[in-house]
């Protein structure tokens, strides 16, 4: 303990003041005149009470509340482990407290609260520290970051907001919410506005984000991740596919994934999890109809899964047919044994139940592409400025592209290039490598080891390729296939070309996974019915959304400029939603995000320009509990005091109550008798 | 609301002069008068006595003679006037007004008693005198009939009154010059002073009315008391006390000093409380035999109660 004004501790001597005062007071108790007091026996116990220091109760109530004075003078703030508001000279401040409620802020220790109820009992902290005058606004980093409350000083509705916080399924938008919080703190009037951050900054460009001046409190909010999360399931034709996402493959271990009906009864023998897509068989004449689940289970000890809720996932169901688009050269991708190109045997092979259109030309307008969910280019030569924007424009609304690169680039045209797909140079060059390695399966699936020894003698180089996902690799490092998330769309594009002339890329498994992989995407993307979650599905204010837990919420949004307001579902949480309307009922879903159940949060983020505050230990000033403290002794030191009042001095009391008559007050009746004389 | 009408009693009392207050009260008695001491011609039957030669043939009881063949006289009280005498006490005890202020003190109660059998006495016709004990020098105006006499009594008991007004007995100290603490000894050589005066004084036939707290009596002024019980003459006291002298409220550890003598004692109220009662109803219980014993009466008087219900026992010997 230390003291703000430790000098004050010398008004503690003053307990002396008491004791001298009760010592004085033995033996010498207020006499008391009666006229009988000869009548009276003695009694000599009462002298030797008077030896003893009087009433040694109020004495210890009157001692203890000098001290705690002298305690309260000297401004005792304790060293623990809370978190406080630092603050200088003592001024208020407007605090904005950033909470991350994404999905990595889930992740619980073994036996402890979630990384979210830390960070919401981290807040609470701070609040209880909060000064009169100060202000606080909550700012939420679940994508799309959202504020809870604007900037006040109602602490009250503060601490309430604080209970609403609840975990989501939603992906870490610290730098949405860090700009938020900045807007929201140039509005204030305080001199100090710190901007606290409560995440495990479990995000992808945690080097990008501008952390200068914000307090990152070590509130036990990072640590290793060790978990598997099912990131979606969809139903096809006779097997439910799964995606399973792990930290590592001894999160993997023992864990089985078993598909459940709607009553949660097994459907079928459990499979073997891995670490990628996973198909699990199911045969039902229902198909379509039932609402499925799966479950990864997990052994009873091991191994350990930091976020238990991410292990289960509603079957997605896709009953809307989707078209699929095939630019391919009948003369270099066509098989040797029919009029169909590689492309489309392999996407019949599917049975997906997809259609899929020859395209003899790309369309330049995008309204040429809005009718495919997919688009498979084989082989370009390049894509004019206007096909390029009508590609983008496509992708960015939701749709599928995958381009098949090869020895046609070498006559591409001035002015064409492969955007959206790469940019940079691209070069038709010979292959020092013979394929993947057989080894290490690439992020597309465990089947990518079968594009080992694929006899290219050439391939596609290209440059390095910032903010896109390698799906696979040459066994030298290069590219093989490469994906890039653009608006709702999804853009892939390989170096290789499906003409079997070329290699054996389209003549090995991994080709139909590639296939698959992409039709599945433009399922969810182009039919409509999946979404990431804090992904918008506008819909009618009148609309009623029924969500994993519960009815959920319809916002509307701020009116434009014409006054429209358009109503709008923000799924938090990864499930089936319900729509119902006017029109009737639909059934959408909202996905994990892949990367935010597998994701490790940084273990120090010392050197990124957060505030240097130590946390941990902090100095917390306890005057307020001592000028309670003091308050009470004072209480029970007056309860005592009338409990134990003598008699006589209540009697009298009762008496002065109505004002004891004084010889000045009242006439006397010599006075009187002289004045009637 | 009980305590508000006396809160109103009491005011009056202390707030209204003292003749006032004592012609009002006594007003509300009877003005009747006193039998004389001797027997005579009245009409209220006395007694019989044996006959005597030169006896009144006409109260010879007739009936008695023819029942049971003796010669009785039957007598009767003479109604006459007769001298009353008022022996208040002023000493410092008597200040004592108990733990509630309001209330008077048992010397203010004392005084305008005998204010009040003053004039009472002097209505009927009675001779008045007036003495008092303590509060300075002895004084002693012997019983008269008449107007004046009554004034100068009255003017007197009105002079200590007015001494008394607005103190209270009070711990004496050492700064206190002008309260003599005095012995017990002291107490009670002024007492045997008074009473032997008196004894020597009084006429025959007078009624002494003693109004003190009796507290320092001890059986040297009661023999003194009932030596005054002879040559007809008789004594009504009243022994006036506060109520927390005779209730003893006290709680916890005590110091009590004697306001009179400056004696001291500590004591544990609890404990001592049953055995102060009896102490000092043994104190009560011996004037009053004594007195008993000798035609004397001896009431006890509290000074919370209402004055009617000291005035009455004295006047007439009964408890109304």
């Amino acid at each position: 303990m230390s003291f703000l004004a430790p000098l004050a501790l010398l008004v503690g001597l003053l307990v002396v003041l008491p004791i001298l005062a009760h010592s004085l007071r033995k033996g010498k108790t207020a006499p008391i005149a009666f006229p009988a007091a000869h009548l009276v026996p003695l009694m000599s116990s009462t002298a030797k009470k008077r030896s003893r220091p009087e009433d040694p109760l109020l004495l210890g109530l009157r001692s203890l509340l000098v001290l705690a004075l002298a305690l309260l003078a000297a401004s005792p703030l304790v060293q623990c482990s809370r978190l406080s508001l630092g603050r200088t000279d003592g001024a208020s401040v407007s605090a904005a407290l950033i909470i991350d409620d994404s999905a990595s802020m889930r992740a619980r220790s073994a036996g402890d609260g979630s990384r979210l109820q830390a960070a919401v009992a981290a807040a609470s902290e701070l609040l209880r520290t909060a000064q009169p005058g100060d202000a606080f606004s909550i700012v939420l980093a679940g994508a799309p970051a959202r504020v809870l409350t604007p900037s006040t000083s109602d602490l009250g509705s503060v601490r309430q907001a604080l209970e609403r916080v609840a975990a989501t399924d939603r992906e870490t938008d610290v730098a949405g919410a860090l700009a938020l919080a900045r807007g929201l703190q140039s509005e204030a009037l305080h001199k100090e506005r710190p901007l606290i951050l409560l995440s495990d900054l479990a995000v992808v460009d945690l080097d990008r984000l501008d952390l200068k001046g914000v307090v990152v409190p070590d509130a036990g909010l990072r640590g290793p991740l060790q978990n598997c999360a099912l990131l979606q399931a969809k139903r096809g034709a006779d097997a439910v596919r799964v995606e399973v996402a792990c930290t590592t493959k001894e999160a993997l271990q023992g864990r089985l994934l078993q598909l459940k009906d709607g009553k949660g009864e097994a459907l079928g023998p459990p499979q073997p999890a891995q670490d990628g897509s996973v198909s699990l068989p199911y045969a039902s004449a229902g198909a379509g109809q039932e609402p499925l689940r799966v479950v990864l289970s997990r052994p009873a000890q091991e191994p350990l899964d930091h976020i238990p809720d991410d292990d289960s996932c509603s079957v997605l169901e896709t009953a809307a047919q989707l078209t699929v688009g095939v630019r391919a050269d009948q003369n270099t991708a066509g098989m040797k044994t029919g009029a169909r190109t590689v492309l489309q045997t392999g996407i019949d092979a599917l049975e997906r139940g997809v259609r899929v259109e020859t395209l003899s030309l790309l369309p330049d307008q995008v309204e040429g592409l809005k009718d495919y969910a997919a688009l498979f280019i084989d082989d370009p030569s390049g894509f004019t400025p206007e096909v390029r924007d009508a590609l983008e424009r496509w992708i960015r609304s939701g749709g599928v592209g995958v381009v098949l690169l090869g020895p046609s680039i070498r006559r591409a045209q001035l002015g064409s290039g492969f955007s959206p797909f790469l940019t940079g140079a691209v070069a038709w060059e010979p292959s020092p490598s013979r394929g993947t390695n057989p080894k290490i399966p690439g992020a597309l699936g465990p089947l990518t080891t079968t594009w080992s020894e694929i006899g290219a003698t050439h391939r596609i180089t290209i440059d390095a390729q910032p903010d896109r996902t390698l799906l696979a690799t040459w066994d030298d490092g290069r590219p093989l296939v490469i994906e890039q998330t653009l608006g709702r769309g999804l853009a892939l594009a390989v170096t290789l070309p499906s003409s079997v002339d070329e290699s054996d890329l389209a003549l090995r498994p991994a080709f139909l996974e590639l296939l698959d992989y992409a039709i599945a995407e433009s399922s969810l993307r182009r039919g409509a019915s999946a979404t990431r979650v804090g992904e918008r599905w506008f819909t009618t204010a009148e609309s009623r959304v029924v969500g994993p837990s519960g009815e959920t919420e319809v916002k509307h949004s701020a009116a434009s400029e014409n006054g429209e307001s358009r109503s709008y579902v923000e799924p938090a949480l990864a499930g089936a939603y319900q729509i119902t309307d006017g029109q009737g009922t639909m059934l959408r879903y909202a996905m994990r995000h892949p990367q935010e159940h597998i994701r490790q949060s940084p273990e120090d983020v010392a050197g990124r320009g957060v505030t240097p505050q130590g946390f941990q230990l902090s100095r917390v000033g306890i005057s307020r509990e001592v000028a309670l403290l003091v308050l009470i002794l004072s209480f029970f030191e007056l309860c005592v005091r009338v409990l134990r009042r003598p008699k006589s001095d209540a009697i009298l009391e009762q008496t002065a109550a109505y004002g004891p008559p004084s010889p000045s007050q009242r006439p006397g009746r010599g006075d009187l008798q002289k004045t009637a004389s | 609301m009980v305590f508000d009408s006396l809160r109103r009693r009491f005011a009056e009392e202390l707030d209204s002069p003292l003749r006032v207050v004592a012609q009002k009260l006594a007003h509300g008695m009877s003005s009747g008068a006193h039998r004389a001491l001797r027997k005579g011609s009245g009409i209220e039957f006395a007694g019989h006595r044996p006959y005597t030669p030169g006896d009144d043939l006409r109260h010879l009881d007739r009936h008695a003679l023819l029942r049971h063949g003796r010669l009785l006289i039957r007598e009767f009280h003479t109604d006459t006037e007769r001298a009353i005498h008022l022996l208040a006490d002023a000493s410092s005890s008597m200040s004592h007004r108990g733990l509630d202020p309001l209330r008077p003190s048992k010397a203010e109660r004392a005084l305008l008693l005998a204010a009040a059998l003053g004039f009472a006495g002097s209505g009927a016709g009675d001779r008045v005198g007036f003495s008092m004990v303590g509060g300075g020098e002895p004084s002693f105006a012997p019983p008269r009939a008449g107007r004046e006499a009554l004034e100068r009594t009255i003017s007197a008991l009105e002079l200590h009154d007015q001494r008394l007004r607005g103190t209270s007995a009070s711990v004496p100290t050492p700064r206190s010059s002008n309260r003599a603490v005095l012995t017990a000894s002291e107490i009670t050589q002024r007492w045997l002073r008074t009473l032997d005066h008196l004894g020597a004084r009084l006429p025959r036939g007078t009624v002494l009315f003693v109004l003190s707290d009796f507290l320092d009596w001890n059986p040297l002024l009661t023999d003194a008391l009932v030596r005054i019980c002879t040559r007809g003459r008789t004594v009504r006291a009243l022994q006036v006390l506060t109520r927390d002298e005779v209730s003893f409220p006290f709680e916890g550890a005590l110091r009590l000093v004697d306001p009179e003598t400056g004696q001291e004692v500590e004591t544990e109220a609890g404990a001592v409380r049953a055995q102060y009662q009896e102490r000092l109803d043994a104190l009560t219980r011996g004037v009053s035999g004594q007195l008993g014993a000798h035609g004397g009466l001896l009431f006890r008087h509290v000074t919370d109660e209402p004055i009617d219900s000291a005035l009455y026992p004295l006047a007439w010997g009964v408890v109304r």
